[in-house]
């Protein structure tokens, strides 16, 4: 079937006014009489409070309001899951990002003196910093419940059993850094306060709704009396998906009655914003020497900072990914979601699958090595075919893109000539090696809920479309696709629809930017609303141009008789509407399909619908200073139909590069509960000097239920190229990696001294 | 009237049996449902109609479909 717009490197609706910087981001709003906001946060990253003294503060010239505690009307705490962090500390710090205290003020030079001169009486308390300490009998209790967010245990078959059928059996310690999601624009906006009592937020964020319903939780307001506003978005990778400003905003516009305006310094957003989680992964494998994957054997301990976010649907999905994209008949994958005295790890584009992926596919490495086996060959005998078990014990029903990504890399020019490729080193120490791997990812929100969306369609009298989908537009480019399938589905020029995002006034509530699910969403949505639009429009046209309904056809700028010249316009059918009391707008409604039940041990799983990628890399290693370069990466989406070729470009060229940056530089080093690198300056991010050439093959396996055959991309670009990075590593210089980042010191500490032994670390972490 | 009403999730704790049944008498507004069952957090949480959102004033008729949520996310992009 061919298409107009859907499949088409339709420019980006949203391109010229953000590569012109004539888009305004909330972070660009101003209002007369707006106030500068300031938080005043912990000085310790777990104490008692024993005294908060804000008169200096309140005094101070310019300042027009102080609040602590006692000035949150409503619930204070918030939380996507779990309301377990205080939107304004009462009697105890868990972390350094704790807000205590808010100031407005004139000015912002104003409102940072003020927030300087609030002083904080403190009993400090023992800091946890790892969870594995954290979960120890006698450890200081970080809540009430306990430090154990979520314990997560899945079994399936005979884990001793497969182990004993095993020919060969790998056991390794794998670590991940706690990633920032490094996003342009850092939390902030501005707040106002509005004539009926209500309050509107800007602010950049992931979903609006949910930030609706968490800031009326805070005020004790009526969501109804709450418009958010977040879009455009500047960049969120997950980390604007749970609240960090926009309660403060919208509390001190509640008590000022003026426009406020908070905005995070990047220092700032470090300590309060939301980190990947760092976890410590214990892997034991057992494979037939034929290459057939018998046993996997996992436990997992996650990171989760001071307070709950989303931490346990992430290590939920690190469960549900730990055995990646291959048949394994017996299981055991334990996880444990910590709190410590750390900052707050929650969503990020992989959400918990980049770390088991990076553990995995090394495993797989090791065993290949170690049985003699070509690398690819070994994940292709072992990959997911639609109508496999998976190895939680759910069938595998819907398109599975394993084989058909891995295939194609094979055929990739990098894979066929790696060989010659890796004897192009530049110098002498140089080395260079060819690494693969490969991932699945979760598309939806998983079983146990209904995942919804919807739409709203409206043709308006000058014969343009509104949509209106709620799920922010963060950079990806959802925007475009709703375009391109609204004018797919409405037959019509695409100039004729505007797309309206992340408000809650404009877009009706069809859930998250998040979990790869908003072009699905969206577009089903879309699907879902558009066939009653058309027919009151066909109806319309019907009785303007004196043809009967089955005689008409759109084309792009209105409806036209099939067999005569007569046709209307878009606009001359809005006025026919109206006079026949047709209403020109339709609210759809769609819900994921999802399975019957969750998996007895994991809340939250299974999803149903799986997006795929295979990646390869080629890397250079200096042996003399430890620093690896990444020189090429081929990466294979398989991610259903391409509802835009350039847009899937997009992210995943992108993706290469964070999940490069995740194997080689990044990460928050926290100790004793403190950030030491909070800025570009210390926190090293790739640069666009370090990008590889980056090659995308699209492989596409049509979604049946996916729109147009559409599923999600957003985050499985940026998963299987961190192992397939450090595999490479192995293959250039036969150093196993099995903590990331591997920075060039840590590489050429490994090459000095061993430490770094083929086949996994030395010391156990578990 | 009759509706149809499934908790999910913690919220099961008011009912746990998926499409249960309810008697309410014809005009009532979603609250009236939510007091039906003493739901306590009114503000935090999802509610569709017929899987179209809606909040506490939505009038209610008969033969919906009522699905009581708490909001949740997941993913990064």
């Amino acid at each position: 079937m061919s298409f107009r717009y859907v499949g088409k490197p339709i420019p980006r609706v949203d391109a010229r006014e953000k590569a012109t910087g004539a888009a305004r981001y909330m972070t660009d709003l101003a209002f007369p009489g707006m106030l500068w906001a300031k938080v005043k946060r912990s000085d310790y990253p777990h104490a008692l409070i024993k005294g908060i003294d804000v008169s200096k503060a309140r005094t101070w010239p310019g300042v027009v309001a102080v609040l602590t505690w006692p000035d949150v009307p409503g619930y204070n705490g918030f939380g996507i899951v779990v309301p377990d962090q205080p939107v304004l500390c009462r009697d105890r710090v868990r972390f350094l990002g704790d807000a205590i205290a808010l100031v407005a003020a004139q000015t912002e030079e104003a409102a940072t003196k003020a927030a300087e001169l609030i002083t904080v009486e403190y009993e400090p308390l023992p800091v946890l910093e790892d969870p594995r300490a954290a979960l120890k009998p006698g450890a200081v209790q970080i809540h009430a419940g306990g430090n154990t967010h979520q314990h997560n245990l899945v079994t399936q078959g005979d884990v001793e059993k497969g182990f004993g059928e095993a020919d060969l059996i790998i056991e390794n310690y794998y670590v991940t850094p706690r990633q920032m999601h490094a996003f342009l624009e850092t939390e902030g906006g501005v707040a106002t306060a509005d004539p009926d009592g209500g309050i509107t937020v800007y602010a950049g964020s992931q979903h609006s709704y949910r930030d609706q319903l968490q800031i009326a939780r805070a005020l004790d307001l009526n969501p109804r009396l709450i418009r958010v506003v977040s879009n455009p978005t500047g960049g969120g990778f997950g980390g604007k998906d749970e609240i960090v400003v926009q309660i403060h905003l919208a509390l001190l516009a509640h008590h000022t009655r003026r426009p406020v305006k908070l905005w995070l310094s990047r220092e700032e957003s470090v300590r309060a914003g939301i980190k990947r989680h760092r976890e410590f992964l214990y892997y034991r494998t057992g494979v037939k020497k034929d290459g057939i994957l018998v046993a996997n054997e996992v436990k997992i301990f996650a990171d989760t900072g001071a307070y709950a976010t989303l931490g346990g649907p992430v290590v939920s999905l690190s469960v549900g990914h730990a055995c990646g994209p291959y048949r394994i008949p017996h299981v055991r994958l334990e996880s444990f979601c910590v709190y410590t005295n750390n900052g707050i790890s929650g969503a990020f584009r992989g959400f918990g699958v980049n770390q088991v992926t990076f553990a995995m596919e090394t495993q797989m490495d090791i065993l290949a090595h170690q049985l003699g086996m070509d690398p690819l060959e070994l994940r292709l005998k072992n990959a997911l075919r639609q109508g496999d078990l998976n190895p939680l014990g759910f069938r595998m029903d819907t398109s599975v893109g394993a084989i058909p990504s891995l295939t194609a890399v094979g055929g990739s020019e990098l894979w066929k000539n790696r060989w010659a490729k890796k004897a192009e080193a530049t110098l002498p120490w140089k080395r260079r090696g060819v690494g693969i791997a490969t991932a699945l990812q979760g598309n939806g929100l998983g079983a146990g809920r209904p995942d919804y969306g919807g739409a709203l369609l409206r043709l308006l009298p000058g014969g343009t479309y509104e949509v209106g989908i709620s799920c922010p537009e963060i950079g990806q480019g959802n925007t475009t696709a709703y375009a391109q399938m609204a004018a797919e589905t409405l037959e019509c020029s695409i100039e004729r629809i505007r797309v309206y995002t992340g408000d809650t006034r404009k877009a009706v509530d069809s859930g998250s930017t998040s979990a790869s699910r908003s072009v699905y969403t969206g577009g089903n949505s879309i699907l879902a609303g558009a066939p009653t639009l058309k027919e009151r429009l066909r109806k319309a046209a019907a009785g303007l141009l004196g043809l009967p309904e089955d005689d008409l056809e759109f084309f792009p700028e209105g409806l036209r008789g099939k067999s005569t010249s007569r046709s209307a316009t878009l606009e001359e059918v809005a006025r026919e509407m109206d006079r026949l009391g047709l209403s020109r707008e339709v609210k759809s409604t769609f819900l994921w399909p999802a399975a019957e039940r969750e998996i007895e041990g994991a809340p939250g799983l299974p999803e149903i619908i799986y997006a795929y990628n295979t990646q390869i890399a080629l890397v250079e290693v200096d042996t003399l200073t430890g620093q690896t370069r990444v020189l090429e990466v081929v990466s294979v989406p398989e991610t259903g139909r391409v509802i835009n070729p350039q847009g899937l470009e997009g992210q995943a060229d992108g993706g290469a590069v964070m999940g490069m940056g995740y194997a080689l530089m990044e990460d928050i080093i926290m100790e004793g509960g403190y950030y030491k690198n909070t800025n570009f300056s210390t926190y090293i991010l790739p640069t666009a000097l370090d990008a590889p050439g980056h090659v995308t093959v699209m492989v596409e396996e049509s979604e049946a239920t996916g729109p147009f055959g559409a599923k999600g991309v957003g985050e499985v670009v940026c998963v299987p190229v961190t192992p397939a990075i450090t595999n490479a590593i192995y293959d250039a210089v036969g150093v196993r990696v099995t903590k990331i980042p591997v920075t060039a010191e840590e590489a050429y500490r490994a090459l000095a001294d061993n430490s770094l032994l083929p086949h996994g670390g030395t010391t156990p972490h578990v | 009237m009759q509706i149809k009403v499934t908790f999910y999730g913690p919220l099961k704790r008011y009912a746990q049996e998926d499409g249960l049944a309810v008697e309410l008498p014809a005009g009532v507004k979603v609250s009236d449902l939510l007091d039906h069952f003493g739901v306590e957090d009114r503000i935090y949480i999802v509610i569709l109609v017929n899987n179209g959102r809606v909040d506490e004033e939505e009038a209610l008729k008969e033969g919906d479909e009522v699905k009581i949520l708490s909001p949740i996310g997941g993913g990064g992009s």
